[in-house]
């Protein structure tokens, strides 16, 4: 590895420690998943009989948090509660207010602030601890044998498939009725999928952990403590999405979308900066030309962009983004070691090194040989549009 | 599929704009145009001229059917002032639209339109402010601008003279050779003036001249 990329890891592993949560997070949420999963498990409960299920989905399963960009903001958990009920014998309704009303007696019983909220999908629930979260809890039962057939014979491999689920939502046209079209979906695949995406990249750490007896196996050792330069370069990327996008929220490119990509094209780099520069020279060979443009990897019908074809404006700011970021990397390459490093790092990602980060970059910089710092060059106008005006 | 973003977006060498002007930056779009915005630094000189180094503010937004059509580019840090050269939008008047179309038929790049546009026009005002005369020289407003314009494009004296010789770049090349030459040669255009109509036909196009021969004779 080159000096310059060495510097250049050690600057990306410094946003890294700007950006990461605290690992305690992590574990709060587990709590929180194994409190709520406790709670529906207990005697008098009423779905006590119907196993209930709940674990993390999305970022805080696969590791890749960061802190929220602006201090109100909140931490999206979401939790998947599944209950061994069959689509053949209740409506989604019936599920969704089952849950429901052990949630809401929940929410009292712990005194919440607030009760538990409705939402078209799930159940939301407000902490007003010192961190802010708010717990999405998605409702969910598992999915029928012909519906998981049809994923696998789309090519998806059964250990992946079979974790598919259903899920309710109340603008379904079917939502009170029983019917076997549910909306669904399938969380643990698309972690397991990611996770396997990232494994060989991080078997050093989780036998280390296991070796140091922090884990007792490597089954154990939760993705969260795998910290693989895929993880990293999915929050360094997110990050960067935010800061682009924080007055355009609504326009920004989706975390899936973003994880997907960088997970398809990752291929076990061992250093930060590696990962993140050839996941995004790879990503767009990831982004099909017909619909399903991003097709789900444990789903392949469903399309995690399927918005870009009813509004291509979201398609233009994925590669307006896509642009930028590329753009973004080379330049704080280009920044390490002059002046311009602290306005780099505060234009991309809304972030200021340490003091101490700063002078331990300072000192690498300075052990190096010094860096020629090409002027720009002078542009030569011989002839010119003379300005004109209306 | 009907938008190939990607592909657009490497054909118009966004990122290679990014990289020459880091301090440029795309922003969210949420209509049909890109938006640049951020700080144009150069240092540039016309031969013979002082070299000047200076930055300014600006927003660029680019159509989606770029090159086909402009993009606009806006001075944001209040040094140009309106009585400058500048379009009823406030907007930079870079150029003749003449001109501007041929520098982007050229090379149809951001990178090239900031090069060979945006920075002569701002290179332009900042000599300007320190010499007190504009290196290029000026149009007029309005259309007696274009006329001139016009004028020098072609190659002929006079401005009745250069809206004749758009009309001409405006026809069918065999029709237009036939006609009498309006330098008052009494040749044809064929035996005349032809060659840069021809030149001027075949850079800017037939239809689009066409429009400017309307737009130059409405207005007198």
């Amino acid at each position: 590895m080159s000096e310059m990329q060495t510097r250049m890891n050690k600057l990306l592993g410094f946003l890294i420690e700007l950006l990461d949560i605290p690992q305690s997070y992590y574990e709060r949420a587990k709590e929180r998943a194994r409190s709520l999963e406790d709670w529906l498990r207990r005697e008098e409960s009423m779905v006590a009989h119907l196993k209930p299920d709940v674990y993390p989905q999305g970022s805080f399963r696969y590791g890749t948090v960061i802190r929220p960009l602006f201090k109100h903001d909140e931490y999206d958990l979401d939790l998947v509660c599944a209950v061994n009920l069959s689509k053949s014998t209740v409506t989604q309704r019936q599920v969704k207010e089952l849950i429901g009303q052990e949630i809401v007696a929940y929410a009292k019983s712990y005194q919440f602030k607030e009760p538990a909220k409705e939402k078209p999908r799930c159940w939301r629930l407000n902490y007003a601890d010192h961190v802010s979260f708010h717990m999405d809890i998605l409702p969910a039962v598992p999915e029928d044998a012909a519906t998981i057939r049809v994923i696998f014979e789309r090519q998806v491999p059964a250990a992946l498939a079979e974790h598919a689920i259903a899920i309710t939502d109340t603008r379904h046209p079917h939502y009170r009725e029983i019917d076997p079209k549910w909306p669904s979906s399938n969380p643990r695949g698309i972690a397991l999928w990611f996770e396997d995406r990232a494994r060989p990249a991080a078997q050093y750490r989780i036998n280390e952990l296991v070796r140091c007896r922090t884990y007792a196996s490597i089954d154990e050792v939760p993705p969260y403590e795998w910290k693989t330069t895929l993880q990293r370069a999915i929050q360094i990327l997110k990050r960067h999405r935010d800061v682009m996008f924080k007055g355009d929220r609504d326009l920004a490119p989706i975390s899936m979308i973003i994880t997907t990509l960088a997970a398809h094209a990752y291929s076990g780099e061992e250093d930060l900066y590696s990962a993140l520069d050839n996941i995004l020279t790879k990503m767009p060979l990831f982004v099909r030309k017909q619909t399903p443009r991003i097709p789900n990897p444990v789903n392949p019908a469903e399309d995690f962009a399927d918005c870009w074809s009813r509004d291509s404006r979201y398609e233009q700011n994925f590669w307006l983004w896509h642009s930028q970021v590329k753009a973004d990397l080379r330049h704080l390459w280009e920044a390490i070691g002059r002046k311009e490093l602290p306005r780099e790092i505060h234009n991309q990602f809304r972030l200021d090194l340490t003091t101490n980060q700063a002078q331990s970059l300072e000192v690498e910089v300075s052990k190096s040989t010094l860096r020629v710092i090409t002027a720009t060059p002078v542009i030569s106008i011989p002839a010119a549009p003379k300005p004109w005006g209306e | 599929m009907p938008d190939d973003f990607l592909h657009r977006y490497a054909q118009w060498e966004i990122e290679v704009l990014l990289q020459l002007h880091p301090d440029l930056r795309l922003r969210p779009s949420s209509k049909d145009v890109v938006v640049l915005t951020g700080t144009i630094a150069f240092s540039a000189q016309k031969p013979g001229y002082e070299q000047i180094d200076d930055a300014f503010d600006v927003d660029i937004k680019v159509p989606n059917q770029f090159p086909q059509e402009f993009p606009h580019v806006w001075e944001i840090g209040s040094r140009i002032p309106p009585t400058y050269h500048k379009l009823q939008d406030g907007s930079l008047c870079l150029g003749s639209p003449a001109r501007i179309r041929l520098a982007i038929k050229q090379s149809p790049t951001l990178v090239a339109f900031v090069q060979f546009c945006v920075i002569p026009y701002l290179y332009g005002f900042a000599f300007q402010e320190r010499f007190q005369t504009l290196p290029f020289g000026e149009l007029s407003h309005g259309m007696a601008g274009l006329r001139e314009d016009y004028a020098e494009l072609f190659g002929v004296e006079g401005e009745k003279l250069a809206v004749e010789m758009v009309r001409l770049a405006s026809l069918h090349k065999r029709d237009a050779n036939r006609l009498p030459c309006p330098c008052g040669s009494e040749k044809r255009v064929g035996k005349c003036h032809n060659r840069r109509v021809n030149e001027m036909r075949e850079l800017l196009g037939r239809k689009w001249l066409a429009d400017e021969f309307h737009r130059l004779s409405r207005i007198r």
